[in-house]
C-alpha cells in the first residue's frame, strides 16, 4: 500500500519581464514561486489500479516523481506499507519496492536488454543466479527472446517498450508507478502495456498510473483522481464520477469539473 | 560497495561502446603522435638541407684591400657550410631591394682602422643569414690582421693574443640534457591527452545521459546520488588513466626512437634508458592523481549542461586554462618548489619536467600527490552536492553568456558568475604569459601595457554580452560626501596596512624587499612623473575597472552584497600572488570594494587606489624626506605609544569614513525611491 499525505512541491520560475522606465526599457528578472503539486493526499491498495488524470502541466509527472522517490517533496510525506503491515520510510528501501516507468525513462541505447536487466537486477540486490533465472522468466513473460541480446538502439519502438517494462519489473516490485506509459505509442504496443498492468493487478500489486487519455483510464482504473493546477479536483471510481455529473464518459466529467471551477472562480471574483 | 561496482560496470560498458571515446582514447596517441613526430622530423631535415652549402651573393663597396677579402669570402671550407659569390654592381642598394644580391659591404679607412658596414634586409631570411655570415668572415679577417701585426712586431703570437684560456665543462649527464628537452614537451602533450580522454566520457555520462533521457531511469534505482556520481567518476577516471598510459607509452616509444637517431648521428651521446625507469614510474603515479582531478573537474562542469553540445561549450574554458597553464613547462628557470607543488596542473608539469632531468625531492612529490588528491576530494564533495540538486537533474540552470551568439543576447543584461570567472581566467592568463613577455621586453612600460589589457578585455566582454555598462562598472559621479568618506576610509586602511606590513616584514623578511628593489631599479631610469603614472595611476584605473568594475559589478547582482565585497577583496588579494601581500592587499581590497558598493561610484575607489600607490611609491623614492618630516610612516621599530596612537587614528578614520559612506548611501536610496 502506498500512502501520501499533504504532498507539496514548490518550484521557482524565473521570468524576464520588461519594465517601462523613465527613458529606456529595462529588463528585469522576476522570480515567482508556484506549486506544481499542491497539498495532495492519496492512497492506493494492493490489487488496485489508481489512475491520475489531468491535462498537460497539471502536475502529474511531478507527483509521480515524488511518489517514486525521484524527487523530494517540499512538504508532506510518502509512506509505503508492505504485505506484512510494516511501514517503510527509508528512501532506498522504498525504491526497492517500487517499479517506475515513464515516457522519460529511456533505455541505454548502447547496451543490450540482457545487460541492462542484469546490471539493474544486481543494483536491486539480486544475486547473480537469482538475476539470471529472473531474466529468463521475464524473457518468457514478455516474449523477448528474439531481441534480448541486441543493442537497444537497434530495436523497434515496441521492442524497446517491452525492454523498458522488463527493466521496471526485474526486482518484483510491490508497487508500480507508470507515468504516461502509452504516450506516443500505437494501439498494439499500448494495449500490451495495459494488459501488463491488468496482470499485475491480478497478482495483488498496487498500480498507480497517470495519463491524459480519459477513455483508457475509464476501462482500466478502479479509482481515478482528477488533478488540475496541482490540486485534486475530483476522486472516486469512474462509475461514481460519471453518475455524479450525469455523463457517459470520464472526458465529460473533466469538462463539467472545469466548468464548475470556472464558475466558482467567477463567483469569487464577483464577491 | 557491490552496488557501486555494478554501477561502475554499467558506466564503463556504456561509455566504451561510444565510438568517439575509443577514437580519442586510442587512435590519437597511437597514430596521431607518431605521425606528427615523423612529419616534424621530415620538415626539420628539409630545412637543414636547404641551408647547407648555400651560396650568398654579396657586393663590396669602397673596399681597398678587395683581393684579400675576396679570397676570404670565396674560400670554400669544409666546416663552413656556405660560401659567397662576389658580384660587382654600381647600385648595391637597389640590387638588394630587387634581391639580386643578399647583402653588401661598405668600407672606410680612418685613423689606421678599417670601418665596415654590412647592409642587409632583416625581413629576408637569406639576407639576414648572409649578414651574420659576413660578420663572421670579418672576424676571421680581423684575426688574420692581428696575427700579421703581432708577427711583424716580433711578439709571441700565442701569449699575446690569447693570454687567457677558458673552457666550459657541463657537469650534467647526457641523460639530464636529453631529459630536460623531453621534460618540457611531454608534460604538455600528456596533460592535453588526459584532458581529452576525460572530457568526452564525462560529457557522455552526464549531459549525454540527460539528453538521451536515461538519467531518470538511473534515478529510479535504489542507489544514493553519491553512489551514482562516484560510479561515473570512477569510470571517467579509469578512462583518463588508460588514455594517459597509452599516450605515455606512445611518447616513450617516440622518445626511444629519438635517442636511437641521436645515437646514430653523434657517438658522443651516451644514454642509459634504464635510469629513466624510476622517473617514469613516479611520473605515472603523479599522472594518476592528476587524471582523477581532471575527471572530477570535467564532470563538475558538464553536469551543468543539458545537452552534449552545451557541455562541450562549457568545457572549452577548462581545456584552454589547463592547456595554457601547462605551457609552464617551456618556461626556463621555473622549478618545483613547495608552493608550486600545491598549484594544480603546474605541479604535475614541473614534477615530470624535473623527473626527466633527475631533479626531484621526495617531499615535493608527496605534496603534488596529496594536493591533487585533496583538490579531487573537494571536487567530489561539490559533485555530491550538485548531483543531488533536482534543478540540475530535471530543470534549467544558468549558462555562460559568452558562448551565446551575440545576436541572441538581450540588451542591458548583467554578466553571470561564470562570465566573471572566465574573464578573470583570461586576465590571469594575460598576466602570467603575456605579462612576463612584455615586462622583459619593455620593462615597466610593459607592465602598464599588460594592465591596460585588463581594461580592454573587461570592456570587450561587457560589449559582447551587451551589459548595462553604467551599472556594471558603477560609472557615476560621486557625491562629495561619499568621496570624503572614501578618502577617510583609505587613510585608516593605509595606517592599518602599514602596521601589518611592519609585523609581516618581521615574520617574513625576504619577501617584501623584492618590490622595493625592483622600484629602486626603475627609479634610476625613469623620472618621478613617469613612476607615479606607471605605479599609481595606471594600476588604479586598470585594476579598478577589472576588480571593482566587472567582477564586483557581476557579483553584487548575483550573491549577497557582503559576500560580493569579501569575495572581490579576496580575489584582489590573490591577484598579487604573494603570501605577504595577500593580507595587506586583501584589506585594501575590502576598503576599496566597500567604498564602491556604498558610493555607487568606481571613481572613489580609483582615487583611493591611486593615492595609496602614490604614497607607497613616494615613501620608497624619498626616504630621506619622510625620515625628517614623517618618521613614523616608514620606521620599522615603533614604540608602544606610537602604535597606540596610530591604531586609534586608523580606527577613528575608518569609523568616520564608513559612517560618511553609509549615510550618503541612505540619502541616495531615499532619492532613488522617490
Amino acid at each position: 500500500m502506498i500512502k501520501a499525505t499533504g504532498l507539496c512541491k514548490k518550484f521557482t520560475k524565473t521570468e524576464m519581464t520588461a519594465e517601462e522606465g523613465k527613458k529606456k526599457k529595462k529588463l528585469q528578472k522576476k522570480k515567482t514561486e508556484f506549486y506544481a503539486v499542491d497539498h495532495i493526499s492519496l492512497e492506493a491498495d494492493p490489487g488496485e489500479i489508481v489512475g491520475i488524470l489531468g491535462p498537460n502541466g497539471a502536475g502529474k509527472t511531478t507527483l509521480l516523481r515524488i511518489l517514486g522517490c525521484l524527487m523530494d517533496a517540499t512538504e508532506g510525506e510518502v509512506t509505503l506499507t508492505d504485505g506484512k503491515g510494516r511501514v517503510i520510510t527509508d528512501r532506498m528501501e522504498k525504491k526497492q519496492k517500487i517499479g517506475y516507468l515513464s515516457g522519460n525513462t529511456k533505455m541505454y541505447g548502447r547496451l543490450s536488454s540482457r545487460e541492462i536487466l542484469s546490471i539493474f537486477g544486481e543494483v536491486y540486490g539480486l544475486s547473480k543466479e537469482e538475476c539470471k533465472s529472473r531474466i529468463e522468466q521475464i524473457i518468457e513473460i514478455l516474449d523477448m527472446s528474439s531481441f534480448v541480446d541486441n543493442r537497444i538502439e537497434k530495436l523497434s519502438t515496441g521492442q524497446t517498450q517491452r525492454a523498458a517494462i522488463a527493466r521496471c519489473m526485474i526486482h518484483q516490485p510491490e508497487i508500480y508507478i507508470f507515468d504516461e506509459p502509452t504516450l506516443g505509442l500505437d494501439v498494439l504496443v499500448s494495449e500490451s502495456i495495459l494488459e501488463f498492468m491488468k496482470q499485475e493487478k491480478e497478482k495483488k500489486k498496487t498500480v498507480l498510473y497517470s495519463t491524459h487519455y480519459m477513455e483508457e483510464a475509464q476501462h482500466l482504473c478502479d479509482r481515478v483522481l482528477m488533478i488540475d493546477h496541482g490540486k485534486i479536483i475530483a476522486s472516486g471510481t469512474p462509475e461514481e464520477l460519471m453518475e455524479r455529473y450525469q455523463v457517459t464518459n470520464l472526458r465529460d466529467v473533466f469538462f463539467s469539473l472545469r466548468k464548475e471551477q470556472d464558475m466558482l472562480q467567477n463567483a469569487e471574483k464577483l464577491l | 560497495m557491490k552496488r557501486l561496482f555494478t554501477l561502475y560496470k554499467k558506466e564503463m560498458l556504456d561509455v566504451i561502446r561510444d565510438k568517439k571515446t575509443i577514437i580519442i582514447m586510442i587512435l590519437v596517441p597511437l597514430i596521431l603522435y607518431p605521425l606528427m613526430f615523423f612529419a616534424g622530423m621530415q620538415i626539420a631535415s628539409m630545412v637543414s638541407q636547404e641551408s647547407a652549402h648555400k651560396a650568398y651573393r654579396v657586393s663590396l663597396e669602397g673596399v681597398s684591400k678587395e683581393e684579400e677579402l675576396r679570397t676570404l669570402l670565396t674560400k670554400e671550407e669544409d666546416e663552413r657550410e656556405y660560401y659567397f659569390i662576389v658580384k660587382n654592381t654600381s647600385t648595391p642598394r637597389e640590387d638588394l631591394e630587387e634581391k639580386k644580391i643578399d647583402a653588401y659591404l661598405e668600407m672606410q679607412e680612418s685613423e689606421g682602422k678599417l670601418k665596415f658596414q654590412i647592409y642587409y634586409n632583416s625581413s629576408i631570411r637569406d639576407s639576414q643569414t648572409a649578414s651574420t655570415m659576413l660578420e663572421k668572415v670579418l672576424e676571421d679577417y680581423q684575426e688574420q690582421l692581428r696575427k700579421e701585426k703581432i708577427k711583424s712586431s716580433g711578439l709571441d703570437l700565442e701569449t699575446t693574443l690569447y693570454p687567457i684560456e677558458s673552457e666550459l665543462k657541463d657537469l650534467s649527464s647526457q641523460e639530464q640534457t636529453a631529459g630536460y628537452m623531453f621534460g618540457s614537451i611531454i608534460p604538455m602533450l600528456m596533460i592535453v591527452s588526459i584532458l581529452l580522454g576525460a572530457i568526452y566520457p564525462a560529457i557522455d555520462l552526464t549531459a549525454g545521459e540527460k539528453e538521451r533521457g536515461t538519467m531518470e531511469t538511473l534515478l529510479t534505482l535504489p542507489a544514493s546520488s553519491y553512489e551514482l556520481i562516484m560510479s561515473k567518476l570512477l569510470a571517467v577516471s579509469t578512462l583518463a588513466m588508460i588514455s594517459a598510459i597509452l599516450n605515455f607509452l606512445s611518447m616513450a616509444i617516440m622518445g626511444f626512437l629519438v635517442f636511437q637517431s641521436l645515437l646514430m648521428g653523434d657517438t658522443k651521446i651516451e644514454i642509459h634508458l634504464v635510469t629513466f625507469l624510476p622517473a617514469v614510474l613516479l611520473a605515472l603515479l603523479a599522472v594518476m592523481t592528476f587524471s582523477l582531478l581532471v575527471s572530477v573537474l570535467s564532470i563538475l562542469i558538464s553536469i551543468f549542461a543539458k545537452t552534449f553540445k552545451e557541455a562541450e561549450n562549457y568545457s572549452t574554458p577548462l581545456l584552454l586554462v589547463i592547456m595554457l597553464t601547462s605551457y609552464v613547462g617551456f618556461l626556463p628557470n621555473i622549478e618545483l618548489n613547495t608552493t608550486l607543488s600545491a598549484v594544480p596542473v603546474v605541479n604535475v608539469v614541473l614534477l615530470i619536467k624535473g623527473l626527466f632531468s633527475f631533479q626531484y625531492e621526495l617531499s615535493h612529490i608527496l605534496i603534488v600527490l596529496f594536493s591533487n588528491v585533496f583538490y579531487s576530494l573537494i571536487g567530489v564533495f561539490l559533485l555530491g552536492k550538485v548531483f543531488s540538486s533536482e534543478r540540475l537533474l530535471f530543470g534549467e540552470e544558468g549558462s555562460i553568456q559568452l558562448f551565446e551568439n551575440r545576436r541572441n543576447i538581450k540588451e542591458g543584461q548583467m554578466p553571470s558568475i561564470p562570465d566573471a570567472i572566465f574573464l578573470l581566467a583570461c586576465c590571469l592568463m594575460v598576466m602570467i604569459y603575456l605579462g612576463a613577455f612584455l615586462q622583459r621586453k619593455f620593462g615597466m612600460l610593459g607592465n602598464s601595457m599588460m594592465q591596460s589589457l585588463f581594461v580592454i578585455l573587461s570592456c570587450l566582454f561587457a560589449w559582447y554580452i551587451k551589459a548595462d555598462k553604467k551599472k556594471l562598472f558603477s560609472l557615476r559621479v560621486p557625491k562629495p560626501s561619499k568621496l570624503l568618506g572614501g578618502l577617510l576610509l583609505w587613510v585608516g586602511t593605509f595606517l592599518i596596512m602599514m602596521l601589518l606590513g611592519v609585523v609581516l616584514t618581521k615574520l617574513m623578511p625576504e619577501s617584501v624587499s623584492e618590490v622595493s628593489e625592483k622600484l629602486g631599479q626603475y627609479m634610476q631610469e625613469l623620472s618621478m612623473a613617469e613612476i607615479i603614472v606607471m605605479f599609481a595611476v595606471v594600476p588604479a584605473i586598470c585594476e579598478e575597472t577589472l576588480f571593482r568594475g566587472f567582477i564586483f559589478g557581476t557579483l553584487k547582482e548575483r550573491i549577497k552584497p557582503w559576500q560580493a565585497v569579501v569575495l572581490t577583496a579576496a580575489v584582489f588579494g590573490l591577484y598579487h600572488m604573494s603570501v605577504v601581500r595577500f593580507v595587506t592587499t586583501g584589506i585594501l581590497g575590502l576598503a576599496l570594494t566597500f567604498a564602491v558598493y556604498q558610493s555607487g561610484s568606481i571613481f572613489v575607489s580609483m582615487l583611493m587606489h591611486a593615492l595609496n600607490n602614490t604614497v607607497s611609491v613616494l615613501t620608497m623614492c624619498y626616504p630621506d624626506w619622510f625620515e625628517t618630516h614623517l618618521a613614523w610612516l616608514i620606521q620599522e621599530e615603533l614604540s608602544g605609544t606610537e602604535v597606540g596612537i596610530l591604531i586609534a587614528g586608523a580606527v577613528a578614520a575608518i569609523i568616520l569614513g564608513v559612517s560618511l559612506l553609509l549615510s550618503s548611501f541612505s540619502a541616495a536610496k531615499i532619492r532613488r525611491s522617490s
